[in-house]
């Protein structure tokens, strides 16, 4: 099954830019799911799930977020925080028809998907989160600081996927097949053929403006009556057991799914990662 | 008159949901996608027949703006405004499903589809502006807003009706039926069986009104425009259409004479004149 390029325009800091999104399963299902990848990811990351989830009674758009994937780039990076990301989303959630929806988001995503879930009258139905909690260790952050928004040039794929890969080795689990894929929906062909990383490196800026520093949403988390699932990569460095204890404790109580020798985080390509997403939403 | 479904949707109001209500007429599968969009204190139901008639072949949205009609009220009033309104629209916009949208704008909604229509990426591709252009007068505001937020009372929707026909005398030309049911769509019934107006009595601000000038946004408007003009207009100045005819995109214009503020859309030559614009 391959998925339908879509995108709309969305109203954001600087006019109206391109969204882009990836959509599955049939227009008229019953229910409808937005998947939302992490910071630097795109809606490919989600095309195991979403073709599952697509064969049973979803509809899913797997969203590129701007400036990755497919979707426009902003001129300005002060343009690229939650608010404009946010915004987008409630513009897609619209452009899908749907009254609510079934949120999956992956890190960022996940960020994104507790702003949207906690306000009264919220558009989301059920929330998964990838390896994603009200509280973000720095550590963390301090290792995504590492390797995100360099803009590198590659001379060849085989170069750029062994880039890929060395930032990208706590994702998992995935078989060769699945870890191809992921780095080529991680790349694009600059025009002087070199290769580069699928998105804008301007999205890093507040990685670079900012020292990490840990991230408190507790207070957000406590507004969320949403039924929520968390999934967290066993050795995350994201989401730490403390924060799992917590989050299965306050807010919407959520459910704990630990994927095993994972870090962040759980690429959500394993049949025992997509049957317990699907279980959770079906209950 | 062809059917028509009201809907909704969510929308973000800074950090809150809003729901919005909109009509819908024609079939869903048409590719070509028209939005309306209200004046100040009107709601979507302005636009029933213009609407009806358009749906023969094109799909039509008619949205109302927060505080108004069926949408919700805020609980902060210092949130009714254009930034407010502009994503309401875009939202609007991309529910429709469509790629690009005529906008039909009266007044107020006239100045959203100007100010949307002129920024990069707008999905608007054919702007019709009722009666509202780049600069609005001091005096033409005071007058346009002399009754609003005033929250009146009245026993009865007669009453009421009589009201509304009495304070919005500059719209039309209408029937005695097209003024019926202008003063209907204007009104909602409180729990205790009186009458009052539709929208949100904290819409109205204490700002001191002076002259608007938006000239600024009308070079950046490149989308072919049609301007209906009630010539006796308090609003849209005769110096104003010339010089929206000549600069920009150089705007069809349309007047309508013995009209002032605004042409009510319900008759056939304005209809018409609409329709002929956007099948080009």
């Amino acid at each position: 099954m391959q998925p339908r390029s879509r995108s709309f325009q969305s109203l954001g800091p600087e006019g109206f830019h391109k969204v882009a999104y990836s959509e599955w399963g049939a227009e008229d299902a019953a229910r409808t799911a937005l998947m939302v990848h992490g910071l630097t990811r795109n809606g490919r990351d989600f095309d195991d799930l979403a073709q599952a989830m697509a064969a049973k009674c979803w509809r899913v758009a797997a969203v590129d977020v701007v400036g990755r994937g497919d979707s426009e780039w902003l001129v300005a990076k002060e343009g690229y925080d939650f608010a404009t990301y946010v915004a987008d989303m409630i513009q897609l959630i619209a452009r899908l028809g749907a009254d609510k929806v079934d949120w999956i988001g992956t890190s960022m995503g996940g960020v994104m998907g507790q702003m949207a879930a906690a306000a009264p009258g919220a558009p989301v139905n059920k929330l998964v989160l990838n390896d994603i909690g009200p509280f973000l260790d720095k550590a963390g952050l301090a290792r995504i600081k590492g390797y995100v928004g360099q803009d590198p040039s590659f001379a060849s794929y085989e170069e750029a996927e062994a880039a890929v890969n060395a930032v990208t080795g706590a994702f998992g689990p995935m078989d060769a097949a699945q870890r191809k894929r992921f780095c080529e929906v991680s790349l694009r062909e600059r025009s002087d053929g070199t290769v580069t990383l699928n998105y804008d490196p301007k999205i890093a800026w507040q990685f670079y403006e900012n020292e990490p520093e840990d991230v408190d949403m507790r207070p957000l988390w406590n507004q969320i009556t949403t039924p929520t699932l968390v999934m967290r990569g066993a050795v995350s460095d994201l989401l730490s057991s403390e924060t799992a204890a917590y989050l299965q404790a306050n807010g919407p109580k959520a459910e704990l799914y630990e994927v095993p020798d994972v870090g962040h985080a759980p690429a959500l390509m394993s049949d025992s990662e997509i049957n317990r997403i699907i279980s959770f939403l079906e209950a | 008159m062809t059917a028509h479904t009201d809907k909704s949707f969510t929308a973000l109001a800074g950090t809150s949901y809003i729901n919005i209500a909109y009509r819908e007429w024609g079939a869903a599968d048409n590719p070509n996608v028209a939005v309306c969009c209200h004046g100040l204190s009107r709601n979507r139901k302005d636009f029933d027949d213009l609407a009806a008639e358009l749906a023969k072949d094109w799909r039509v949205f008619s949205v109302d703006m927060p505080g108004r009609g069926d949408s919700d009220w805020l609980d902060d009033k210092s949130q009714y405004g254009y930034p407010l309104y502009e994503t309401i629209c875009a939202t609007m916009i991309a529910r429709t499903g469509a790629d690009k949208v005529t906008w039909i704008g009266t007044s107020m909604g006239g100045i959203l589809g100007m100010r949307l229509a002129g920024k990069r990426g707008s999905p608007i591709e054919r702007l019709v502006l009722n009666d509202i252009g780049p600069f609005i007068p001091a005096s033409g505001r005071r007058d346009n807003q002399a009754n609003f937020g005033t929250d009146p009372r009245y026993p009865s929707e007669a009453e009421a009706v009589a009201y509304i026909k009495e304070t919005r005398s500059a719209f039309g030309p209408f029937s005695d039926k097209d003024w019926d049911k202008f003063g209907r769509d204007s009104l909602r019934q409180l729990p205790d069986g009186q009458w009052t107006l539709h929208y949100d009595p904290g819409l109205a601000s204490n700002a001191p009104i002076t002259d608007t000038d938006m000239w600024d946004l009308w070079p950046a408007i490149t989308q072919p425009t049609l301007t209906l003009w009630g010539v006796e207009s308090k609003l849209l100045l005769s110096a104003t259409v010339d010089r929206m005819a000549k600069t920009g995109p150089m705007t069809e214009v349309f007047a309508v004479p013995g009209v002032g503020h605004c042409p009510g859309l319900t008759l056939d030559d304005q209809i018409a004149v609409i329709r002929d614009f956007i099948a080009k």
